[in-house]
Formats: C-alpha cells, structure tokens, sequence
C-alpha cells in the first residue's frame, strides 16, 4: 500500500496562481487557439473575416469581445449544410479517436463530436483536476451508474478517474438493483451518476432494505448532466441518502471537459477551471460583461480542444461569478455561487413572472415525500398555467395527499411572487424516470 | 532542445525539472518524425506525446496543436 502524501492541489502552479498570472495564461493560450482556428476551421476564418478581426488584433483580454461568439445554431447548421462534421472542423478525422453525440432536440439532428487524442487527453486531465480538488484520491474506488451509449456524458469522467489511479467500476448496462449490490459487493468509495439518478439508486436501496448511507463505503458522489448537485435541497437529499458528500461538475458536449468542480471545502459555489477555459459572463440581451457577483450567460472558450474549436461559445446556462476569495481552499480560481443557476432558454414567463426549473425543483427535492416531479405549462382559454405531478413514494398514506399539495402548492406560489401552482398527486410510480439528462419540462403551449 | 526559457505564466526561468519535463514531450515530438515506425512504437509515441501534453500545458511550458504529429 502506498502511503504517499500528496499536495491537496492537482496542479500548484496555476491553482494558487495570482491573478495577472492567470490572465497572462489565458491570453497566450486564446491567441493560440484563434490563430489555429484561423489557419484551420472555415467557419472560424469566415468568421473572423466577415467581424473583420485578425488573430494578430488580439493583444489584451478585452480583446477577447471582438471576437465573434459562437452559437449552438451556427455549430448545428454548420454540420447539417456539411455533414459529418461541419466546416468548424480545424483537422482531419483521421486524427479522431472517438465519436459522441448530443441527445438532439427540437427535431433537429444530434450533434456530433469527435475528438482527437491530444483533445482527449486534456478532456480527462480536466476532469481529473476537479476531482482531485473534490478529494478523489488513487486508493478510490469510483462506480460509474452510467450507460456509456455515445452521449459524452461521464465518459470523459471515467478517463479523469483512471488518470488520478482510481479503480474505476462500469456500471453500464445494469439494473439499478445489480449497481445498488455492486456499490456494496465492490465497496465503492465514490458514485458517479445524474443528481436524479443518485436520488432514485436511494429509492431503490431503500426497496431493497439497504441503506446507502449506512450499508454501502461511499464517502464522495459526483454529478454532472444536471444542475440539481448545486440545487440545496436536492444536494442535501443526496448527502443525506449516502451519507457522503455530494458534488457539481460542469461540463457539456461542445466544450468538452468539466468546466467547473466542487473542492474538498464548505463553499459557496464551485471553482471555475480558469487555466483550462476562458469563461466570461454576459448579458445575453446586450451581449455586455456583466459585473462580477451578477446573473449572466455563461461563454466559454476551452483551451484543449482543437478538433472543433468552440470559441466563445454560448452555453445559454445562467450563473453568478464570486471571487476565489469566497472560499477557504486556497485556489486562486474564481466560482459560480450555486452552479448554474438555469438556462436562459429553460425559462418559463407564466403570467408575467419569470418560472426556471431549477427554482421549483429547488422547492420540491425539500419533500422528501415526492420520489419524482414533473412541471407542466399549458393554456387554459387566454391565460398560461402552470402545473406540478408529485409522484409520491408509495409508503406515504394516500390520505395526506391533499395537505401536501396544498403546502407545496403555497411554497412554489410563495417564492413566485403568489403565482399560482396547481400541484396534483398521480399514481405512485408513474412518472418517467431518468438515469441521463432528466426531462421534467413539458411546455404544452406550443403543441 | 528546450525550445523555451520562460513560461507563459510569469517570466521566470525555467528549472531544471521543467527543462527536462519540456525535453521529453520535445524528443517525443522528435521520434514521430522517424519514418519506418513500426504501427505498435508509433502509436506508442502517440499516446506518450497525448499523456505528456497535460503536464507541459500545466506547467506552462507549452500549448499547441498536435494534430501534426497524429495526436
């Protein structure tokens, strides 16, 4: 057994870095990454050409706006008008080692993602900082309650794990019961999986008579896909349900890696990796910084990913940036107060009030009661409403149903300006449940 | 072979480990230049160069493009 003391930080020289150090570092690396861009991607010369900007104008971090930002449309067209890969592409595919695909919405095809090695390497290295920062450790042993189909998901993860010299578990193709005996039976020390999904592994140890938090080693849970490990009640569900410590890591298809991590402190957000990505904050009306500690979309421009450069990308995720000051760890890297907050596209405008599913679920996860939840807005003559179905656990008497929608009901109403909420009981085990990305929107407004 | 004196997160001197550390990615780079690898040293070097990459971004000592080089 190794009993090798490590540094609490992944890598020192840019996590306890000063401030203009990191800025210098930023700099040096978005110029690069425009001039590859340039020299390599179509669109990314069109572009450029068209906002009449030459990587060389590119001399400061303010220069960074002048810089076009990039759409999730324009990455969509760009492959729909030149499939496989569209004209972002900056190198051939046969330097790709692998293929992922996002879930594809609004009836449009899914995107498509490859990456190269060098890509795939700084995708897991990214990973693997976050996680050491969290506290995973090589003598880990980390179950993956993951599909691996080609969503991208926790596969990056899984190398992140592996490259610290954790034991890492597939838990792929399993029932949640065989993961639940596979957590206890291999003595997991850490569960990765969807904020919703480690809540329903918990429903089902409890079905099963086991106690995760008793019953199982799990000491660290890992979340990404979803914003809920950020959201109070549904972290402190899910502390509570494996008596471990729950954390956040961003990430998502077009910016590869993990773009954000929980550290191993009390915080009241999480870090924001600033040597792997430029991350800036706008206001997505005027397309303006917004001051630090205000609401804004995220923009994101990964360092480490040149097979398709997603520079200054729109994320379309809602945060607030705090200063690393904020907390006790000692990195340098600034945080988002709460995670991601919503999107700005999630937003529901129900009657003049501004409704993001992440504020109710943030209300409903404090029922302990409701296993699942779904929102529903629809229109009744001219005026929107909107509606909650708890799926409540079955054990809870049928005859408390009414007091707990009425009590939800006024909760919800309360922190919306008394906007009122229609709660309903459906049947116990009815609504869909989710081991990826959870759907609990449903917008029948449109249909 | 060190192509650097300085990071490109201060100005300081490189010490001797950053130096060696940058020789390594530097004649891994080198190697895959060499015709006539056989297919199991070659992609060897590759995934070598792809695991060195992280270590010479993070400590400052480089950030490129590998695509080159098959990485």
């Amino acid at each position: 057994m190794s009993s090798k003391t490590y540094s609490p930080y992944w890598n020192p020289k840019t996590e306890l870095a000063e401030r203009w150090r990191i800025e210098k570092m930023q700099l040096y690396k978005f110029q690069k990454t425009v001039q590859f861009a340039y020299q390599n991607s179509p669109l990314w010369k069109r572009k450029l050409d068209e906002a009449s900007v030459h990587p060389d104008d590119i001399k400061t971090l303010d220069d960074v706006r002048r810089v076009p930002l990039l759409t999730k449309k324009e990455f969509l067209d760009s492959q729909e008008r030149e499939p496989l890969y569209g004209d972002l592409l900056a190198t051939s595919t046969d330097n790709a080692i692998n293929y992922h695909q996002t879930s594809g919405t609004s009836g449009r095809l899914p995107l498509r993602i490859v990456d190269g090695r060098r890509d795939w390497y700084w995708l897991a290295d990214a990973w693997a900082q976050g996680l050491w920062a969290f506290g995973v450790r090589p003598n880990d042993v980390a179950y993956f309650a993951f599909g691996y189909g080609p969503f991208i998901g926790f596969w990056i993860s899984h190398y992140g794990f592996e490259k610290i010299g954790a034991m890492v578990v597939p838990g792929g193709g399993l029932s949640s019961e065989a993961r639940i005996r596979q957590i206890i039976d291999l003595g997991a020390t850490v569960v990765v999986a969807t904020p919703t999904y480690a809540l329903r592994l918990v429903q089902t140890a409890r079905e099963m008579g086991i106690d995760l938090a008793k019953d199982s080693k799990v000491r660290l849970t890992v979340h990404a896909g979803e914003p809920g490990a950020s959201i109070p009640a549904t972290k402190r569900a899910i502390e509570e349900g494996w008596g471990a410590k729950c954390g956040d890591f961003g990430g998502m298809s077009e910016c590869g890696a993990n773009f954000y991590f929980t550290c191993s402190h009390e915080s009241p957000g999480v870090h924001i990796h600033e040597d792997q990505f430029l991350q800036e904050v706008i206001n997505p009306e005027t397309l303006e910084p917004v001051p630090m500690g205000q609401r804004g979309e995220l923009v994101i421009t990964p360092f480490g990913r040149g097979t398709l450069p997603a520079i200054r990308y729109r994320t379309g995720d809602l945060v607030e940036r705090i200063p690393a000051s904020e907390c006790t760890c000692g990195r340098t890297f600034d945080m988002y107060r709460g995670g991601i907050i919503g999107r700005a596209d999630d937003m529901k405008l129900i009657r003049g009030v501004n409704v993001y599913p992440s504020a109710i679920e943030g209300i409903v996860r404090q029922y302990r009661e409701i296993d699942e939840f779904q929102i529903v807005v629809h229109r009744e003559g001219i005026q929107d409403e909107i509606t909650i179905n708890v799926d409540l656990s079955p054990t809870y008497p049928s005859e408390g149903y009414a007091a707990l929608c009425r009590k939800l009901a006024d909760d919800l109403a309360e922190a919306h300006e008394w906007l009122r909420f229609n709660v309903v009981a459906v049947e116990p085990g009815s609504l869909p449940r989710f081991e990826l990305k959870s759907k609990r929107l449903v917008d029948k407004r449109n249909a | 072979m060190c192509s650097r004196s300085a990071t490109f997160l201060g100005n300081e001197q490189l010490t001797e480990t950053e130096a060696r550390i940058t020789d390594v990615y530097n004649s891994l780079k080198e190697l895959l230049r060499e015709e006539n690898l056989s297919p199991c040293v070659e992609m060897s070097l590759r995934q070598a160069l792809a695991a060195m990459f992280p270590a010479v971004n993070a400590l400052g000592l480089e950030y490129e493009f590998l695509y080159e080089f098959g990485v």
